[in-house]
């Protein structure tokens, strides 16, 4: 029954998938040709967390760290509190905890310390904006769901803390989310840890002045921590957030270079073009989003999976390479196979008269079934109609009564 | 006392009396008027003038009453359920259960004779029929024998329970319901047999027959259908008889149980060994491969296939083949009016065990019945005295189909291996047809297939990168499409300068692909088809060697990194400069805003107009105002109205618009009608609604979708006929398999395909004689699985801890913990404490499953004691209870507790003795007293899980599975008995007679008490101690003792008188002394009272002269005035 891997790549994937399928995964030749051979330490924090959210789950690794095998155990949630390792952020520990926070014996409370910001990984504020609308479609409410971002921390010290709560559910609720709708607002976030508040502002006022330009209702937030709150070293980024009208958040963000690379030719340090990038980055996503941005094509494609045995769907837009290989595993843990359709290749009149069904007292027929195809709306990058019916995924740990 | 009182007569006279007679009065002409609503109207009237009277007089009672009312509203309501069936059912189980020779067997022939004409005389394993237009059966015969009731009870969606009216209900009858009950009751019926036993219109049978219907009634529900087979004619029973049940079941309706909706099941009816000959040649005990065949209920794929009585087994194959026994739904089409009867041709019946269903297709072969090896006519004249000719007569047509089906086959199972034909040691009766072609056009298919595929995939990529050199070489393209590709471009050169690794490279080259608009990627083959990833990273890197960053330099090139050895990244890694243009990403994006433009149907402005044109098109439409307000009466009127419109409106074409309209405000007002009916149900409603889109998405997702296609992601539909194929299956259930055993396979999700602790909630089963030992094995039936393990029973005490039982409790519900397969929580499981042999109630339990768990938290109480050794006022030293200084060291702080009560706690080691330690109490205790610790020890549930494997038993003796035994049995069957304890034997108990001390009632109680209390002369008061008393022995003294005594007497009585004369003369002397005394304090007081005289008279004159000389003074202040 054990499935084998090969290489680090799409670590927390197979770890995701492997836990929640309860199959033993066993992945070799872990930077087996690399100077460093073998787990990196923030690889082995992630597995010390996977650790304190299970019960019963082995762990077994060879003296060199390039062969790993798991044997999960049940989730069990409750109250944890996890020192991650300062190598990635905690949005790298934060998003792996995602795919499983719904499925746990107990209502999941996470607290996570470390960095919360950084270039390489979405950060906190991006999971916040981008993960939890999503989450809260296939839970069905928010009710207990919680995040907070108690202390901020960037690289290279860390320092940051976030609190997570999350509701268990026997199952997910099936999701048909197929109109992106239109983008009616930009939120965000400028965040300013141990630099001038005023770096803040100077952030804020170049993404407005670019957005603006688009839509009148931009409003980014200041976050200037002080004191212990503003963790161990300096760091200051932007996080934008797109709203559509149908609850749709695409999320773009960007985030400044530690102090230690800073000798690097980059000019990026400097606000007006952090702000610059963060923006055109969210263009980016836009372009590129459909009911989910990039981020969260994998865990939407996750929560359908794991779902009752019902028809959900999802428009988004081109697949990034982590959520197409997240199909690939889906099929080979679950044997689940999504139906990808370009969404232009559907006939008109095929969309609506789906419509039609689903809301068939309010929705009316369309008269003009020519609509003219010559003036097309410019709304970005081709967009993809995901398909799949749910596994039939049941929370076997939650305990009756 | 019965005075007899004269009765009250009414008043014919007086105030009242005419009050009354004008009331009648009024009563009787409003009859004439409209009596109705003058009473409600006198009513309201009484209501107002007393308000008191129709005020709630008991308002706990009418809460109560309230919240009754509303408890059973809400429990007739059920939670929506979105409904997965297929539009074509799958054959509905029907399951013949009875005890043996009550007439199963007959009763399923006279069945299958009923529904298709057909007699069968020996029937073996399921048979499927076709009813009707929208119904297949398949009825299974169940054996009497625990495991097969259990199989049945599992999959039955009707169950047939035969009763012997001549006999009574015999224990199997109870013990399939008690069973059937935990998996979700099937709809059962009952059939009474043996009736012709009885004499016609007996009293006797008619007693007989209410006797056993209630008894069925309460075990089911009241007015379960108990069906009466009077009578036999032929060896048959009365075709009425039959012909009502029939009926009965064609036309019942189901609802399956949760579990089944599901977890996917196949009652196979139908088993190939597949396995190469020549391996069970040179070993003829080698694991087999067994393919079975069966309609399929079930949604998903599953992985793990639980073959009921024989284990878990990887399902390695799973197609679909044609429907041996479809229904005839198609045909009926072509006809001009859908008959409801069928023909003779449409009743078909399929039965492979049996022999009956003539040719049978596999996936590689086609079976053809040919009625025994020893018919040696040719096979037309043969297949001419059959009924099954047709089908013969209609190998030609669907041999297409079945070439077809070949072609597209992937497997190769035959591929090297020589063809199985008839000297198959199995197959005696059967001969397989093969086609010659068959290999070769599989091979040739996928060789054709697969070529194709890389070429085009070359094809793709050879564009790709011709574009993607165009790009390079004009750097700023005005085309939006090419810059977006272009940036995209530069962003990798400038990652691969800044870190000079590529594996990012086939992302770009992904986003490369989706940048470009007007191309449709196959995102299905991209995503799913094999080595897509390999192909475009390596062509990435080709790309690369190619690329130099200046004149001078070149990229010193890392060797490629493979696509496992990416890190594990979401995004894209962000370190790298953009050359952004803002004004072409607005035109490419601008109406992604609400500020941009929008669709037409949902454009403000549109909408407006649309708008608009209602408004006067709802002109001619008057009547809808009314509508709206919702006045019942008028509105019905309206509608019909509205509905004779529309027909006028078909008339004219031209109107169509109008009528979408129409239509539309049709439903707006069904929608609205309905909510008003009931206000109440808004919530459910608005439920129930979204569950029927669901259930309606869920239908039409996938309808049009070829079959194989289909299958891929929706999995294989129930109702479908399907070819499951399983490895590694032990030879003896080839060699030793019985079809009239029912063989299931069970279908399990990925994720229940493991073992883990289960908790359940269970109870013993009232009419199981012995309470359950803890530890002892129990074959469990849970899920689809039977299996036996060691449960341990406990209680959850009330701070959630979980105590453990030695024994089931007699009538009480008690919690159990094993190691088996981890199942949903709410699964229904019975147990069986063993399945050979003959015992009372064989069903031992009953519960349901709560938790699942990889670990156990059950502990045992146990109680540590120890002795005082020392003890000083609070303070203890206590030894026994420890053997090192270690253990009492982790004991620390423990609260301990003596025999009388006494509370305290271990304070600290003391090296007097091992593992002694002081300790503190909140008393002294005594030095007899005995020290407790109360701890609780986790316990380890043992991982015992092995699956009963009845199926693999030889052939008589498949009922006759052992697992491990208890204990108590294997020293029964060992005949070893344990020495007992002596401390722990009673012996005879020896008591002593008590005897009490005599009431004595002191002497001053006794003067005060009254007379009749008093005790009565005679009655000594005084009474010797009784004790010794009875012990005092009478001493005969010898003469020199006794002149001792004499003696010592006379001493005794001198003394005695001396001291009497000495007391005397004392008194005599006090008597004096107290006289002296007397007259010396009289003496004394009389000075005394002198004294005080003298004192008082001086006082009395001094006072006197005070007196005077204040009036003095007083009539002189007076004179002053």
């Amino acid at each position: 029954m054990t499935l084998q891997f090969d290489g680090c790549a799409y670590f927390r994937q197979r770890l995701v998938l492997s836990t929640l399928s309860c199959q033993s995964i066993k992945i070799k030749n872990i930077r087996s040709q690399e100077n460093q051979p073998g787990l990196r330490d923030f690889e082995v924090s992630l597995l010390h967390l996977l650790e304190k959210l299970t019960n019963g789950s082995k762990v077994e690794i060879n003296a060199t760290g390039t062969s790993l095998y798991y044997a999960p155990g049940a989730l069990i949630g409750g109250s944890i509190e996890h020192e991650c390792s300062l190598q990635r952020s905690i949005g790298y520990f934060l998003e792996f905890v995602l795919y499983m926070a719904p499925f746990m014996k107990t209502a999941l409370e996470l607290r996570l310390k470390g960095v919360t910001n950084d270039r390489d990984d979405p950060s906190v504020d991006l999971i916040k904006y981008s993960a939890i609308p999503i989450m809260k479609r296939f839970l069905g409410s928010d009710d207990g769901l919680e995040f907070k971002i108690n202390k901020r921390g960037a690289k290279p010290n860390g320092g940051g803390e976030i609190f997570f709560r999350c509701p268990t559910k026997m199952k997910l609720r099936p999701c048909q989310w197929t109109d992106v709708g239109k983008i009616k607002r930009i939120r965000g976030v400028a965040y300013a840890m141990r630099v001038s508040p005023s770096i803040a502002n100077r952030l804020i006022e170049t993404a407005k002045g670019l957005l603006l330009k688009f839509l009148p209702d931009v409003y980014i937030y200041v976050d200037h921590q002080k004191g212990i709150n503003a963790g161990l070293s300096p760091g200051y980024g932007l996080t934008l957030a797109a709203e559509t009208k149908n609850g749709t958040v695409i999320c773009a963000e960007s985030c400044s270079i530690p102090r230690a690379e800073e000798g690097e030719t980059t000019t990026i340090t400097i606000p007006e073009e952090l702000a610059k990038e963060a923006v055109f980055k969210l263009l980016d996503e836009i372009y590129k989003a459909g009911v989910v941005d990039s981020f969260g094509q994998s865990l939407i494609f996750h929560y359908m999976a794991l779902n009752q045995a019902d028809v959900s769907k999802v428009i988004t837009g081109p697949l990034n390479s982590y959520s197409m290989q997240y199909l690939r595993y889906l099929k080979q843990f679950f044997q689940i196979m999504f139906k990808i359709e370009n969404a232009k290749e559907l006939p008109k009149n095929v969309t609506e008269k789906m419509e039609e069904e689903t809301n068939e007292s309010d929705e009316e027929k369309n008269d003009d079934d020519d609509t003219d195809d010559d003036d097309e709306l410019k709304t970005g990058s081709p967009k993809i109609l995901l398909t799949a019916i749910g596994i039939g995924y049941h929370n076997l740990t939650k305990t009756l009564i | 006392m019965d005075e007899k009182h004269k009765a009250f007569r009414k008043p014919t006279t007086g105030v009242k009396a005419e009050r009354r007679k004008k009331k009648k009065k009024e009563e009787d002409e409003g009859d004439n008027q409209q009596s109705s609503s003058l009473k409600s109207s006198k009513l309201e009237d009484a209501k107002r003038r007393n308000p008191k009277a129709f005020s709630i007089q008991n308002p706990i009672k009418a809460q109560q009453e309230f919240r009754r009312t509303q408890d059973l509203k809400e429990k007739r309501i059920h939670l929506p359920e979105v409904d997965r069936t297929p539009l074509e059912p799958p054959p509905v189980v029907v399951a013949l259960v009875g005890p043996s020779q009550v007439g199963k067997s007959l009763l399923m022939k006279c069945l299958i004779k009923n529904f298709t004409r057909q007699k069968l005389t020996d029937i073996r394993g399921p048979v499927t029929i076709v009813s009707g237009r929208k119904r297949r059966i398949t009825f299974i015969e169940c054996r009497n024998d625990i495991n097969s009731m259990i199989d049945v009870a599992k999959v039955a969606d009707l169950v047939l329970l035969l009763i012997d009216a001549k006999f009574g209900f015999e224990m199997e009858t109870f013990e399939f319901l008690n069973i059937a009950q935990v998996y979700g009751l099937p709809r059962i019926m009952g059939v009474l047999t043996h009736m012709d036993l009885y004499k016609k219109m007996n009293k006797q049978l008619n007693k007989r027959k209410t006797q056993l219907k209630h008894r069925f009634w309460t075990e089911i529900y009241q007015g379960a259908k108990l069906f009466l087979m009077s009578g036999m004619k032929h060896g048959e029973y009365i075709q009425r008889d039959v012909h009502n049940l029939a009926r009965f079941i064609s036309v019942m309706k189901f609802k399956p149980s949760t579990w089944k909706t599901t977890h996917p099941f196949v009652v196979a009816d139908r088993m190939e060994d597949l396995t190469e000959p020549e391996l069970i040649r040179t070993n003829p005990l080698c694991n087999r491969t067994a393919s079975m065949f069966e309609f399929y209920m079930m949604m998903f794929n599953c992985v793990r296939i639980n073959n009921l009585g024989c284990g878990d087994y990887k399902l390695t194959n799973i197609s679909a083949l044609p429907d041996p026994c479809g229904l005839p739904g198609d045909r009926s089409t072509k006809t001009k009016q859908a008959r409801r009867v069928l023909n003779e041709k449409e009743r078909l019946l399929y039965a492979p065990f049996s022999g009956v269903g003539g040719i049978v297709y596999d996936k590689d072969a086609i079976y053809i019945e040919l009625g025994g090896s020893h018919s040696h006519r040719p096979s037309n004249t043969n297949e001419k005295t059959r009924p099954i000719n047709e089908y013969v007569a209609n190998i030609l047509s669907t041999k297409q189909t079945i070439e077809e089906k070949v072609a597209s086959s992937q497997l190769k199972l035959f591929a090297d291996s020589e063809p199985v034909i008839a000297e198959d040691v199995q197959e005696t009766e059967r001969r397989r047809m093969k086609f010659e072609t068959e290999d070769d056009d599989e091979n040739a298919s996928e060789e054709d297939e697969e070529p194709e595929n890389d070429d085009d995939d070359e094809q793709e990529d050879d564009d790709e990168e011709q574009e993607e050199e165009e790009d390079d070489e004009q750097e700023q393209d005005n085309d939006d499409d090419d810059e977006e590709e272009d940036e995209e471009e530069n962003d990798d050169e400038e990652e691969q300068k800044e870190f000079g690794n590529s594996w990012k490279e086939n992302i770009s080259k992904k986003f490369a692909i989706s940048y470009v608009p007007n191309k449709a990627i196959n995102w299905t083959r991209l995503v799913y088809e094999k080595g897509n990833e390999d192909v475009l990273s390596e062509e990435a890197d080709s790309k690369n060697n190619n690329k130099e960053v200046g004149g001078l330099f070149s990229i010193s090139k890392r060797k490629t990194i493979n696509v496992n050895d990416q890190e594990d990244y979401t995004l894209m890694k962000q370190n790298d400069k953009h050359n952004w243009n803002i004004d072409n990403i607005s035109e490419l994006i601008r109406d992604c805003f609400v500020t941009g433009k929008w669709e037409k149907e949902k454009d403000a402005a549109n909408l407006l107009a649309e708008d608009d044109e209602m408004d006067d098109d709802e002109d001619v439409f008057g009547d809808f105002e009314d509508l709206e307000t919702g006045e019942k009466g008028t509105s019905e009127n309206n509608k019909m109205d509205y509905d004779d419109d529309d027909d006028d409106e078909e008339k004219d074409p031209e109107d169509a618009k109008l009528q979408n309209k129409k239509a539309k405000l049709k439903s707006q007002f069904d929608a609205e009608y309905d909510q008003s009916k009931e206000p109440d149900s808004k919530y459910l409603d608005e439920l129930r609604k979204e569950v029927d889109i669901q259930t309606k998405l869920n239908r039409s997702e996938f309808e049009n979708m070829p079959d194989d296609e289909r299958v891929q992601y929706e999995g294989y539909r129930p109702g479908m006929y399907v070819r499951c194929e399983l490895t590694q299956i032990p030879c003896e259930f080839v060699n030793t398999f019985d079809p009239r055993y029912i063989v299931i396979l069970g279908g399990m999700p990925v994720t229940e395909s493991h073992t883990g602790y289960v908790q359940v909630r269970m109870k013993k089963h009232r009419w199981h004689k012995k309470i359950l030992k803890c530890k002892d094995p129990l074959i469990i039936s849970l899920g689809w699985r039977r299996f036996q393990t060691i449960p341990y029973y406990f209680m959850q005490d009330h701070n959630m801890r979980h105590r453990l039982l030695k024994y089931t409790p007699q009538h009480m519900y008690c919690h159990a913990i094993f190691y088996g397969p981890l199942t949903p929580q709410n699964t229904g499981f019975v147990a069986v404490q063993q399945i050979a042999g003959r015992t009372d109630f064989r069903v031992t339990a009953t519960g349901v499953v709560i938790d699942l768990d990889k670990s156990t938290k059950i502990v045992k109480k146990i109680k540590l004691i120890g002795t005082p050794y020392k003890i000083f006022k609070k303070t203890a030293f206590i030894k026994g209870m420890f053997n090192t200084p270690l253990e009492v060291a982790k004991f620390q702080g423990a609260s301990i507790r003596a025999v009388s009560g006494v509370r305290g706690q271990i304070k600290k080691v003391v090296k007097e003795h091992p593992g002694a330690f002081r300790a503190t109490f909140e008393d002294k205790i005594l030095l007899s007293d005995i020290i407790f610790l109360r701890a609780w020890f986790p316990l380890q549930v043992p991982k015992f899980y092995t699956p009963v494997t009845n199926l693999l038993m030889p052939m008589e003796q498949k009922d006759q599975w052992q697992g491990i035994r208890s204990v108590g049995q294997l020293k029964r069957d060992k005949n070893i008995r344990n020495e007992p304890n002596v401390d722990s034997l009673y012996k005879p108990i020896e008591r002593r007679e008590r005897v009490f001390r005599p009431l004595v009632i002191p002497t001053q109680l006794q003067r005060d008490l009254p007379f009749h209390l008093k005790p009565k002369s005679g009655e000594t008061t005084t009474m010797r101690d009784p004790i010794t008393e009875k012990q005092r022995v009478a001493v005969v003294l010898e003469p020199e003792e006794k002149k001792m005594t004499d003696i010592m007497k006379m001493f005794t009585t001198v003394y005695k008188d001396r001291l009497k004369t000495k007391q005397k003369t004392q008194e005599n002397r006090n008597a004096q002394y107290k006289k002296q005394q007397k007259i010396q304090e009289i003496k004394h007081l009389q000075k005394h009272k002198q004294l005080k005289r003298v004192v008082y008279k001086k006082l009395g004159q001094m006072e006197g002269k005070k007196t005077n000389r204040n009036s003095r003074s007083k009539k002189n202040d007076t004179v002053d005035e």
